[in-house]
């Protein structure tokens, strides 16, 4: 509701010495940092210090055993975005950060090679020369043939505003987790199942090198053994020991999702579960070995090959691509997420910020921001309310979360709308903080402070290390920054860190430090630290800080190897994370189903057919309903036709809960023309749960969409005001017209001006065409209603001139429109025929600003005790009444019919918050006894 | 800019029960709306004389459409033929009446009901509404359910079951003070020969009686002798219990239809024409039976009787099918007062209609104060005054169509329910008279303002006819229900319930004292969440 451009203009109002008025300034909080170079004098629109690359994207690098650094993909994929920046000299900047000195192979003391799972690294890595800032999240994933079975990779999200990378720095981290352990996953499928075909290999190996030996010993029996038959037992022996090694390479393998969900409040069963879903799907040999078999469903055997003695020389062979290593499905599932990610934090860094206090603040206003917003904000409400329900019953759990959390918004990438997946995504991460002792804190801390707070601790890191001479790489671990952060946090949230102080110490270590900054942290893969970690973390700080003594030029801080302390803390830290965890086991189950977008909540999910069992009624759309409405009434167009106009299911609304046509309904309501959108949602809504609706209203598509049309009514019909009046006074609107597409897509537009009564209910129905009735007007306050020629339209004329009282009456036809006399001023600012506003959007910010205005208007209002109640016993209803009226003319500035909106609005609150509590409650019908005139063009 | 109608004028055809038990019924055709200025009235009469029938009420046999076959499917066809014969010109009309229907514009400034809240639970025609406490009521209809609902919150607090066929009549049985049973009951009479007592609180069915031979029509409860009467085609007497104390011979086969207790012991009963008096013998000394004693038969109604009150402790009223009123000295039952032709008496401008369908003038209901009888007559309202023994208002054509309920509110003020689906709210208003006119002597105005009433002491009756001394204003109209509003109910304190043909139950509420109380609520509600600051 907060658009860009206000806030960025009441931060610039602070370098002023003096206030120039004396409204109060903006907390602290809510500001945006300013342009950096905005001293200079630079505009901030013009590129950065000279970045070779049109704008941000990510890229994917590994650090070849073959070829050294070398890029393998970008994203976006387009030669374009990345212009003439030099790809390979990049990948070797930032593979070069060697952050791991785990290895794999033989440790000393340990027969076996030994898989060490190692946690992915995070650095923010800066390269003046280049223009470029990267935030670089390293990964290893697992290969047979590699060398130590190993293969580094990276993926780094380029940027020219170092700003950026620094404050956004915990989302991207976050964001490139879920892709890193999608990799993983996917990474230890394949590994497995590479490991069985060489088990199976090396199985046959034996059985014939075993014959063979046989062969020679029968050929000769001398009782001596010939250097053949010395050799062939001795290959017999490597090759039972190759054989031992890699099943246990195997069951170390498998024992990860075992080790990593130790301790977390899954029972074992489901463990196993979790497991052996992705492994289903990913396997792709039929294992022997009695050990494993259970987990594994038969395939297809696969046909050994003997392996020979000699293996081949290590350049001559072609190492696997990233998707073989990878397994497709979930290679795919990874680009998905990773373009999700390049969507996110597409734009100006104020824009994210400013979208993130926004989000912020929105979640505050907890009172009144139903009124206006769009419902997709309600969805971590619910979510909320679910997670702190009962568990579910096991078995539906792993499942429910894996869809839940299923990280890829195709459907959101494809329409291309930036800012409902930036939303969406957001809520997610809540839901997963959900569970978690961030719970209390409240989430504006979180969203909008902890970054800062982390990239504060991080500045004052590298003040400390400027010593280090050209490249200054400051690597500390997430855990540590996490933990330090915390503990000031706890004083943060009384008086929060302003985002300038931030600013300014970075500038100032910018100027130190001439060339590069690198900022490198190591953490588990699960991004968020809960704070109980503290516990058990100053020791961990103290082995790193020996580490870091003795690194050269750069202080490393390495957490996964020092094995003892960090088990524990790994462990601690994976009690309070099981969901991203068994989420990411369980992605691949349900990457067919990408249809999903990010946000929805799936609420019970029946493990054996997958499809939604009860959703609780959330986004009520009657739509659905409607051709069996119509059938109804019409068969009896009398005045009896009421008898049974009510079907079973607008009696009770869990039989809405038919997932997709609902969707797909919600969907067509909101787009006018038939959109990529919407047949995707409704060619995937057969996967789609219930609530898959947040693609639709919120995006911003369909907002501009809205604005725009809201634009061209209001220039169009001079009648627009008392329109207008009549929705934010909550008179029903009935649009009557005779062409459906016009009708609905002026309902659509004037959708944003409907107060909505809760969360879950948008009192709009785009399209109607029997009669309407009482129960019509209490549930819809905009109607798009049909205007028919037919003897059979008498009837609905005659309903809406029989309820006239309860209704305004838009005649699309013949340009009229019917309704109570508008004289505010309130509606004039919000919909300004002569206004300058040209786009869509645009208007949309204006109308949801203004709306916001009211809306706290309304909170006043309904909040001050003295105004509706007598403030001492002695106190007449009269001056109550006198007060009211004095408190919404003079301290509201409310004229006229405005005092009408606000009272509305303040019903709508009351009523709401009450509800909260109580559960249902039924909307009721307000109305005046007011005189309607009869606009005309 | 102007200030106009719309649509401008949409005549629909709409359908009525001929009356409340017959399964015929009429279609009328109507203008849309009622604001005036509409102008569509004019033309009417021509009309009248080249159809054969009136244009405006078009009898359906009942065994052709409404029962046989799919009979809404029937009267569908009927209505859009009837739509379609609407686009002659010559049927571009306004139905009958000569006096038009008083009407009211959009603005209502005494209209207090700005609230409205729609309640669902029947399946069927809602009929009875009975006020349980002061805040609970009862709805019950021809689906055969009760219904309790909190009349503050449109919350539906029990669904009594029981009943296979339609409920045809519902009354509450007080607890008594002795009684250890606390709970409120009440009695449902169903046309399927049962009487059910309900406890109301637990939603329980306390007893079931299926003895009797006839559907039960009316019941009434002597609190006095703590025994309760039903009335089909014989009269019986029970106690709470359910015994059947004492039973009457077969009275007739249509039944009772009305039943109402009088002082020592009797009850009248309203059986056809004829009203009844039965005297109740409680047990004695003597005899430990009861007994009850028809005493006398009245047989002064010609008609029907339809409604029958209790008006105050020396007079009751019946009033029959063709409009006859009659106020009956309630010890020795004789006839007070009669009043025989509402139409005659007021219509002296105009030449009696010889086509009057008795439906025009027949009795639904009444309600009283001390000194009127309110008589819903038709499709208008009459106050009668007792002591003057005459009309004192009217108002001919109150609605579109008959009158089913009427109530009386304290503040002068009275409510008509009507089967054109609409809810009217009247004031009872002194003319101004002119001043003019010669104040006649020593007649004490019945008002007690001090004023003296002209009317009262002329002695030419067709003045007095013509000028009535009070009349009804219409002071707000509620529209929301789509079919006959059957009955409503007043609650002082939470506005007014109405329940209609269309199934649905309104709670129409006074938005200002609801706003008020939900402030109140809220503000309870912040002060036990921990939220509200006072600042001194």
């Amino acid at each position: 509701m907060i658009s860009a451009p206000d806030v960025v203009a009441f931060t610039k109002e602070d370098e002023y010495e003096e206030e120039p008025y004396n409204e109060p300034a903006l907390p602290e909080e809510y500001s945006v940092p300013l342009f950096p170079f905005a001293s200079q004098g630079t505009n901030p629109w013009s590129k950065l210090s000279g970045a070779k690359f049109s704008r941000d994207f990510i890229l994917i690098s590994e650090f070849s055993e073959q070829v050294g650094p070398q890029p393998l993909l970008t994203i976006p994929n387009d030669t374009k975005v990345f212009g003439t920046f030099d790809l390979n000299y990049f990948s070797l900047r930032i593979m070069s950060v060697d952050y791991q000195a785990s290895f794999v192979g033989h440790p000393p003391g340990s027969a076996y090679p030994k898989l060490n799972f190692v946690e992915d690294s995070k650095v923010v890595l800066g390269d003046s020369k280049e223009g470029a800032f990267a935030y670089v999240h390293h990964l290893t994933l697992y290969d047979l043939e590699a060398r130590g079975f190993v293969r580094p990779f990276c993926m780094a999200y380029i940027s020219a505003d170092q700003h950026k990378i620094m404050q956004q720095f915990q989302e991207l981290s976050t964001e490139f987790s879920k892709a890193s352990e999608c990799l993983k996953t996917g990474n230890r499928k394949a590994f497995a199942g590479e490991l069985e075909k060489k088990l199976k290999d090396l199985d046959y190996t034996r059985t014939v090198l075993h014959t063979e030996t046989e062969i020679q010993k029968k050929a000769n029996d001398k009782g001596f053994y010939s250097s053949q038959a010395i050799e062939k037992a001795n290959e017999l022996a490597s090759v039972e020991k190759s054989i031992i090694e890699h099943q246990d390479l195997l069951k170390q393998i498998r024992s990860y999702p075992h080790r990593k969900l130790k301790g977390s409040d899954l029972c074992s069963g489901e463990m196993e579960r979790i497991q052996d879903q992705p492994d289903q799907a990913a396997t792709t040999s039929n294992p022997d070995e009695s050990a494993d078999t259970d987990l594994f469903i038969c395939r297809p055997s696969y046909t050994p090959k003997l392996i020979k003695a000699k293996s081949t020389k290590c350049f001559d062979k072609k190492l696997k691509t990233l998707e073989e290593l990878c397994d497709t499905e979930y290679f795919t599932q990874t680009l998905a997420q990773l373009s999700h990610i390049e969507h996110m934090f597409r734009g100006d860094l104020c824009y994210l910020l400013t979208s993130q206090i926004d989000r912020a603040l929105l979640k505050q206003q907890h009172v009144t921001n139903f009124l206006f917003e769009d419902l997709v904000e309600v969805s971590d409400r619910v979510v909320d309310k679910q997670k702190s329900a009962p568990p579910q019953p096991c078995q539906d759990r792993p499942l429910s979360r894996s869809l839940e959390e299923c990280p890829i918004p195709q459907v959101l990438i494809s329409i291309g709308s930036y800012k409902s997946s930036v939303e969406s995504v957001l809520i997610k991460m809540e839901q997963e903080l959900g569970d978690q002792e961030y719970k209390e804190v409240e989430v504006t801390e979180l969203s909008s402070f902890d970054a800062q707070e982390n990239l504060d601790y991080l500045d004052l890191d590298m003040k400390g290390s400027i010593s280090s001479g050209e490249s200054i790489e400051v690597l500390g671990t997430e855990k540590s920054t996490s933990v330090l952060s915390k503990s000031d946090s706890q004083a943060s949230l009384t008086v929060p860190l302003s985002p300038q102080v931030v600013r300014s110490k970075a500038v100032s270590y910018r100027t130190i430090s001439e060339d590069s900054i690198e900022v490198l942290s190591t953490c588990p893969s699960e991004a968020l630290i809960p704070d109980d970690f503290k516990a058990s973390y100053p020791s961990a700080i103290n082995e790193e800080e020996s580490y870091a003594g003795d690194s050269e030029g750069a202080i490393h801080f390495q957490a996964s190897i020092s094995p003892p302390v960090l088990d524990e803390a790994e462990e601690g830290s994976l009690e309070n994370t099981p969901s991203q965890t068994d989420s990411s086991c369980c992605i691949g189950k349900e990457s067919d189903s990408l249809g999903l977008p990010p946000s929805t909540p799936v609420h019970t999910l029946s493990d054996e057919d997958g499809v939604v069992s009860s959703p609780p009624q959330r986004y009520r759309q009657k739509d659905q309903g409607f051709p069996v409405d119509l059938a109804v009434e019409n068969a009896h167009p009398s005045q009896d036709n009421t008898s049974e106009g009510f079907p079973a299911y607008e009696l009770d609304p869990s039989h809405l809960l038919a997932s997709r046509d609902v969707s797909k309904s919600s969907l067509d309501n909101y787009s006018d023309t038939t959109s990529y959108v919407s047949s995707v949602a409704s060619t995937s809504s057969d996967r789609t749960p219930s609530s898959a609706h947040p693609a639709g209203p919120s995006s911003e598509r369909h907002q501009k969409r809205a604005g725009q049309n809201a634009l061209k009514f209001i220039r169009q019909y001079p009648f627009a005001h008392p329109a207008i009046y009549s929705l934010l006074s909550g008179r029903t609107l009935v649009v009557l017209g005779e062409d459906e597409a016009i009708v609905r897509k002026l309902v659509t537009a004037l959708s944003i001006f409907v107060p909505n009564y809760s969360r879950s209910v948008k009192p709009v129905k785009h399209w109607v065409s029997s009669p309407l009735h009482i129960m019509d007007f209490q549930k819809w306050k905009l109607i798009g209603l049909q205007r028919v020629a037919s003897p059979a339209s008498a009837g609905t004329l005659h309903s809406l001139s029989r309820y006239s009282r309860y209704t305004s009456i838009l005649d699309l036809d013949n340009k009229t429109l019917r309704c109570p006399l508008y004289r505010g001023t309130l509606v004039p600012r919000l919909a300004d025929h002569r206004t300058q506003i040209k786009r869509g959007s645009t208007y949309y910010l204006h109308v949801q600003s203004m709306l916001t205005q009211l809306c706290s208007k309304a909170f006043l209002y309904t909040f001050c005790h003295h105004l509706h109640l007598p403030a001492h016993d002695k106190e007449t209803e009269e001056l109550v009444a006198s007060r009211q009226a004095s408190f919404l003319r003079l301290n509201l500035g409310l004229v006229n019919e405005d005092v009408k909106v606000v009272q509305y609005l303040a019903e709508l609150l009351k009523l709401h918050y009450m509800q909260e509590s109580h559960g249902t409650s039924h909307p009721t019908l307000r109305f005046d006894y007011v005189p309607s005139f009869l606009y005309k063009i | 800019m102007s200030c106009s109608e719309f649509p401008s004028s949409f005549p629909v055809v709409t359908l009525f029960p001929l009356d409340r038990q017959s399964s015929s019924f009429w279609l009328q055709i109507s203008a849309a709306s009622r604001t005036p200025g509409a102008g569509v009235r004019a033309g009417e009469k021509q009309q009248l004389d080249v159809l054969p029938m009136r244009p405006s009420e078009v009898f359906l046999d009942s065994a052709d459409l409404w029962h046989s076959g799919p009979e809404r499917e029937g009267i569908r066809v009927l209505c859009s033929l009837l739509n379609s014969m609407r686009r002659h010109p010559l049927l571009e009309l306004e139905p009958n009446n000569k006096s038009p229907l008083q009407t009211i514009g959009e603005e209502q400034t005494q209209n207090p009901y700005t609230e409205l809240l729609v309640l669902r639970a029947h399946r069927d025609i809602v009929r009875f509404l009975v006020q349980l406490d002061d805040c609970r009521f009862a709805s019950a209809g021809d689906d055969g359910i009760v219904v309790v609902w909190n009349a503050q919150t449109g919350e539906k607090l029990l669904e009594l079951s029981g009943h296979t066929q339609k409920i045809t009549a519902i009354i509450t049985f007080p607890p008594l003070e002795a009684c250890e049973e606390k709970n409120q009951l009440i009695l449902t009479a169903s046309a399927d020969k049962t009487v059910i007592v309900w406890d109301c609180d637990t939603g329980r069915q306390v007893r079931k009686v299926s003895c009797f031979h006839s559907t039960v029509k009316c019941l009434t409860i002597l609190q006095r002798l703590d025994v309760w009467l039903s009335g089909g085609s014989d009269l019986c007497v029970w106690n709470r219990r359910l015994d059947l104390l004492c039973k009457t011979s077969h009275l007739s086969d249509t039944g009772v239809s009305a039943l109402i207790e009088i002082p020592k012991n009797c009850v009248v009963a309203a059986v056809g024409k004829e009203l009844i008096i039965f005297k109740l013998v409680a047990p004695t000394e003597g005899s430990l039976e009861w007994n009850i004693l028809e005493v006398k038969r009245l047989l002064d109604h010609q008609d029907n009787i339809l409604s029958l009150v209790n008006v105050n402790d020396l007079s009751f009223v019946s009033g029959s099918h063709v409009g006859e009123l009659i106020v009956w000295d309630v010890s020795d039952w004789t006839v007070q007062a009669c009043e025989r032709n509402f139409w005659t008496q007021l219509d002296t401008q105009q030449e009696i209609k010889l086509c009057q369908k008795p439906n025009d003038i027949s009795i639904h209901h009444f309600t009283w104060d001390e000194e009127n009888v309110f008589a819903a007559v038709g499709r208008g309202l009459y106050v009668y005054n007792l002591q003057m023994k005459r009309v004192i208002a009217c108002q001919k054509t109150a609605h579109d169509s008959s009158v089913l309920h009427i109530a009386r509110l304290p503040n002068r003020q009275l409510i008509s329910c009507s089967e054109d689906g609409s809810v009217r709210i009247w004031e009872l208003r002194e003319k101004q008279q002119l001043a003019a006119e010669p104040l006649p002597t020593g007649f004490f105005n019945m008002w007690g303002f001090g004023r003296v009433n002209k009317q009262a002491s002329q002695p030419v009756k067709k003045q007095q006819e013509n000028t009535t001394p009070c009349s009804l204003e219409l002071i707000g109209d509620l529209i929301g229900h789509s079919s006959s509003v059957e009955m409503f109910l007043h609650f002082e304190d939470h506005g007014l319930v109405t329940c209609s043909a269309d199934h649905l139950i309104i709670l129409w509420k006074n938005g200002e004292r609801e706003s008020g109380l939900r402030s109140l609520k809220l503000f309870q509600k912040l002060e036990e969440n921990g939220d509200l600051y006072l600042t001194v």
